[in-house]
């Protein structure tokens, strides 16, 4: 029996061969990527493993050409860069990689609407976590500062989110405390930068912690739908604004943060228009508070006016009881005078009457008054003495005699 | 007299029945004199203390008013 004896090459050659008949021209096949190398120049190799049985594994390979197309597209589609972990359906040629004898897939084209679609079902798989417990909404139950001026920051260092924010945050001239952490945005390891960042501003004394990326309108958001950073974001004990600078879906860490806004100039808004709205209610307060003291000032000297025009009356008063005081002397005085005058009046009139009735009528039936030199009336003849006058008065007039024994 | 005791408002009710008395058609001779000399008496206090009262109301208002 006669062996034939196979150069190395001719083995492949065979196998090769029988590769391609075996499985024809270019084809579609699915699986995760894992183990992801660039070369320098731009080359990728990785290994597509069968997600179901992780055993199962291709090697793929792409020139740096081609993988700036692919890039492309996939960030066109809002995927970002090809990495591992993310699921892949890529259209490739099988073929022998014959210096390390393995079957390997060339690439020629990546579906990128594929592995948006298993992205976005991945992260509504996150959200619905995330949502069932509660942590979704756990950031957004917090209550938000009235004065946000301590402010952690989680950010590319030098990078112009960093520069846009920091910008927008000095204009106004507020005094803000900006507290920064490092973190990388994307690639390997930007999961656990940021979820570290998160927590290490935790527990710092701050009033809000920014989380800000910033950059085109399609970039890798892989980081911001990870369930860990969604689970750093709910854990934060102070509301948490995201402005990770893309247009169209929102990222887990959006949905997880308390304010989730476009792009880290509107997070940068958003803290001064917190402070403003504040400074703006201090103002009204202000005046409010100077224009009640205004008037109750105003009304208190109104009020002292009027009590010293009133004590000022009690002058009045006092002229109105000298007047009474005079009055009632003037009536003492004259109440007084009249008074004895109407009783000497009567006392004469008393007089006259009784003259009138007294002494006519008898000196005109014939009697004869007789009366001393002084005016008193002579009622007897033991008063009379000899040589004494007298005055003797009759109807029809006096006479004046001597007392003769 | 008009005792220690004595306020305005109660000398000025005097004087005011004493007022009355002497404006009667009948007054009363043998009183008059006396009810004459306590008016005099009663006027002079009352006098006197409206003259206290408004030279000190005058500081107070002066004060006040500054």
């Amino acid at each position: 029996m006669t062996s034939e004896t196979l150069t190395v090459g001719g083995l492949l050659d065979a196998l090769d061969a029988a590769l391609s008949t075996a499985v024809p021209g270019p084809l579609w096949v699915r699986g995760e990527v894992s183990g992801l190398q660039r070369t320098s120049r731009g080359a990728v190799f990785f290994r597509l493993v069968d997600p179901e049985l992780p055993e199962h594994a291709l090697d793929v390979a792409a020139s740096g050409r081609l993988m700036r197309a692919v890039e492309h597209a996939l960030d066109a589609a809002g995927v970002g860069a090809l990495r591992s972990g993310i699921e892949v359906r890529v259209r490739g040629t099988v073929g022998l990689r014959r210096s390390r004898s393995l079957v390997q897939l060339s690439l020629l084209e990546v579906d990128p609407g594929f592995t948006a679609g298993r992205l976005a079902l991945d992260r509504d798989e996150v959200l619905r976590r995330l949502a069932a417990d509660g942590s979704l909404a756990a950031n957004g139950a917090l209550e938000l500062p009235l004065v946000p001026l301590r402010i952690g920051l989680i950010t590319s260092r030098g990078s112009a989110a960093h520069a846009d924010f920091l910008d927008h945050l000095a204009r106004p001239g507020y005094r803000f405390s900006v507290r920064t952490v490092q973190a990388a945005m994307q690639g390997e390891g930007a999961v656990s930068n940021v979820v570290d960042g998160l927590r290490r501003l935790g527990t710092e004394d701050l009033d809000v912690v920014v989380l800000i990326r910033g950059g085109g309108s399609k970039l890798d958001l892989a980081t911001f739908d990870a369930e860990a950073v969604g689970r750093a974001v709910a854990a934060m004990p102070v509301p948490v604004i995201t402005g990770i600078g893309h247009e169209t879906d929102r990222s887990v860490a959006d949905e997880a943060a308390a304010v989730p806004v476009k792009t880290p100039t509107a997070a940068a808004e958003w803290i001064v228009g917190r402070v403003a709205e504040y400074a703006g209610r201090l103002e009204t307060a202000r005046r409010a508070i100077r224009d009640q003291a205004l008037a109750a000032r105003t009304k208190a000297a109104a009020r002292l006016d009027h009590s010293a025009s009133q004590l000022a009356e009690t002058r009045g008063a006092l002229g109105r009881q000298l007047d009474h005081l005079e009055y009632l002397e003037k009536g003492i005085v004259e109440g007084s005078r009249s008074g004895v005058a109407r009783h000497s009046e009567r006392l004469s009139g008393f007089a006259e009457m009784l003259g009138a009735i007294g002494i006519e009528p008898t000196l005109l039936r014939g009697f004869a008054l007789v009366t001393r030199p002084e005016g008193s009336v002579v009622r007897s003849v033991a008063e009379l003495k000899a040589g004494e006058r007298v005055t003797v008065r009759m109807a029809d007039g006096s006479v004046a005699m001597v007392v003769e024994g | 007299m008009t005792g220690p005791q004595q306020t305005y408002r109660e000398a000025l009710d005097e004087l005011r029945a004493i007022h009355a008395r002497l404006r009667e058609d009948e007054i009363d001779i043998d009183s008059l004199l006396d009810d004459v000399k306590r008016a005099a008496d009663l006027l002079a206090f009352c006098r006197e203390r409206l003259t206290s009262v408004g030279e000190r109301l005058e500081q107070v208002l002066t004060d006040f008013e500054d």
